[in-house]
């Protein structure tokens, strides 16, 4: 199967969008993104940790440490309602985007 | 703003450790997700390792966001800008502080004649009284001076001779030098006349009392007096008591071309070297390179104890020696602010009036410069020794990521222990708790080139 390659900008949606679910910890943000494109979008956790910091600076999600099921600390992170705005400006944006590149790559066919 | 910078600082503390945790449970949970898949341990800490990548830049780049700095752009840590700007700042003060005074000329007239004796010795006073033209004596004293029945101050000054002004050429402010009565003759400095006797002009021919004695006030020194230290306050001229040959030091005045005074060749058994006044009068800087030179020879145990360390754990190789070069550097940098800070401190106690060691600040300062200087000293020697333990055994980077195993209620057949790993890949290092059993060494396992093989996969995979 052909990885894909993560078009620059788009981390934070998918991030948000991961997270519109459910809160969840690093690792297991990166698992679900890994499961849900049927391993076909590879996320570099050294791009994954960076990404969730800059967010929550920005105020669009927040995080606390949590017990997991095998008692570990983990910090899991949720969506504020910042965030859940910026998810859907940035759902928008993307589906404006990709409408665009539809009809300028399906020009002439 | 030092509040400001301590809540940065300790927020700056607190957010590494966050990254620090976040990414050693991403790694176990990476490894567990490796070993329910059946991978043997070795190979699944080696994919754990490659799925987190260059942990190290990624916290970096974590910081860089709080800190609102691009990715890419140099950083130059508060940590260690603070202790550039210290490292650089302070001996710059030193140097400023030290320079002048030791440009400064001597009170004493022709001072390029005077020298004193390199040690202390009975006949010195006994010297002065043959040759008053050319030999004068001193000894160092402390004693506490005040009115009679009042309370006293205690200061530093000098037990000297009753040529000893004469000799120097040196006039009094106030009064005249010693006439070498019977009685106990004082000279104050101008500092001590001020403070403690509220620069009375009519001091001179008034009785104090020294070291609870009664003593004659002959003189006030000019403000711009002063003999091989700054400290002194005080120089008393008293009658010798007879069957008491205290030991002093010698001040001669040397002519051209003679190597000695004339009236040493009656004291033969004495033949002692002399220094130049000048060179005897620069305690400050003196004092200072001895703070430097202090420093120095630590900074090499330091080194050699940092090399032993070193070489004992991973071998002597180029890597090791480059290493070792750069941590000695990096512990040269550390420890020239308390060796600075000493010397400064040192120095401000030499040239002040208000802080002389005598008095209670200065004791105070002088104890505290002391303390840390020894406690980042010993500090320092610490973090030398724990350091080479904690590194990898093939790139000698700093390990990272420890795992906690065992559990403390099982010792026997589930030893608690630290795992450490290198995030370039090389190996492990396992350190065992201490026991009641005692202490175990640390045992390392080089990972090969599994992790290198690893990736190479992984690259064509993405390709």
């Amino acid at each position: 199967m052909t990885k894909l390659n993560l078009l620059q900008g788009t981390l934070d949606l998918i991030v948000l969008r991961a997270l519109a679910e459910q809160p969840l910890h690093g690792y297991a943000i990166a698992q679900h993104i890994r499961e849900v494109s049927q391993q076909r979008l590879l996320i570099e956790e050294g791009s994954l940790y960076p990404a969730l910091y800059r967010m929550e600076k920005k105020g669009w999600i927040g995080s606390r440490w949590d017990t997991t099921d095998k008692g570990r600390r983990a910090r899991v992170y949720s969506l504020t309602a910042a965030g859940r705005e910026q998810l859907a400006a940035e759902r928008a944006n993307w589906e404006a985007l990709t409408d665009v590149m539809a009809r300028i790559l399906g020009q002439g066919e | 703003m030092l509040r400001e910078a301590f809540r940065r600082w300790s927020e700056r503390r607190e957010l590494r450790r966050r990254i620090e945790d976040e990414l050693a449970f991403h790694y176990q949970e990476a490894l567990d997700a490796a070993l329910d898949r059946g991978l043997p341990l070795s190979e699944a800490r080696i994919e754990a390792s490659a799925g987190l990548g260059d942990r190290r830049a990624a916290a970096e780049a974590c910081m860089a966001v709080w800190d609102d700095t691009p990715d890419t752009a140099p950083r130059l840590r508060p940590g260690r800008a603070a202790l550039a700007a210290v490292a650089v700042g302070v001996p710059v003060l030193l140097a400023l502080l030290l320079l002048p005074h030791h440009f400064r000329p001597l009170p004493t007239q022709h001072a390029e004649q005077f020298h004193v004796s390199q040690r202390r010795f009975t006949q010195a006073s006994d010297i002065a009284r043959e040759a008053p033209d050319d030999v004068a004596s001193f000894r160092r004293a402390f004693a506490s001076i005040g009115w009679p029945g009042g309370e006293g101050v205690r200061v530093a000054g000098e037990l000297v001779s009753s040529n000893f002004f004469r000799l120097q050429g040196v006039s009094l402010a106030l009064g005249s030098s010693f006439s070498g009565d019977s009685r106990h003759e004082l000279v104050l400095s101008d500092a001590l006349w001020r403070n403690a006797f509220a620069g009375d002009p009519g001091i001179v021919g008034r009785t104090v009392h020294v070291g609870g004695r009664p003593a004659t006030i002959v003189g006030v020194a000019s403000p711009a007096f002063w003999f091989l230290n700054r400290q002194d306050r005080f120089w008393l001229h008293r009658p010798d008591v007879a069957g008491a040959r205290p030991q002093a030091t010698a001040l001669v005045r040397l002519h051209d071309g003679v190597l000695r005074p004339e009236a040493w060749s009656r004291f033969p058994a004495h033949d002692p070297r002399w220094i130049p006044l000048a060179k005897a009068s620069r305690v400050p800087l003196r004092g200072a390179l001895g703070v430097a030179a202090g420093a120095l020879i630590l900074l090499a145990a330091l080194g050699l104890l940092q090399a032993i360390s070193l070489v004992r754990a991973v071998g002597l190789s180029n890597v090791s020696l480059w290493i070792l070069t750069r941590n000695f550097a990096v512990l040269f940098v550390k420890a020239i602010p308390p060796m600075a800070i000493a010397g400064v401190l040192w120095a401000a106690v030499q040239e002040t009036s208000w802080l002389s060691p005598a008095s209670m600040l200065g004791g105070v300062l002088a104890f505290v410069a002391a303390f840390a200087y020894a406690l980042i000293a010993v500090s320092l020697a610490w973090h030398s020794l724990v350091d080479q333990r904690l590194r990898c055994h093939v790139c000698l980077r700093r390990l990272s990521m420890p795992l906690a195993q065992g559990v403390f209620g099982s010792i026997l057949f589930n030893l608690p222990a630290t795992e450490y790993i290198c995030a370039w890949g090389h190996g492990t290092l396992y350190v065992p708790e201490p026991t009641s059993e005692g202490i175990r060494q640390p045992r390392w396992t080089a990972t090969g080139g599994l992790w290198a093989q690893l990736l190479a996969d992984r690259g064509s995979a993405n390709a």
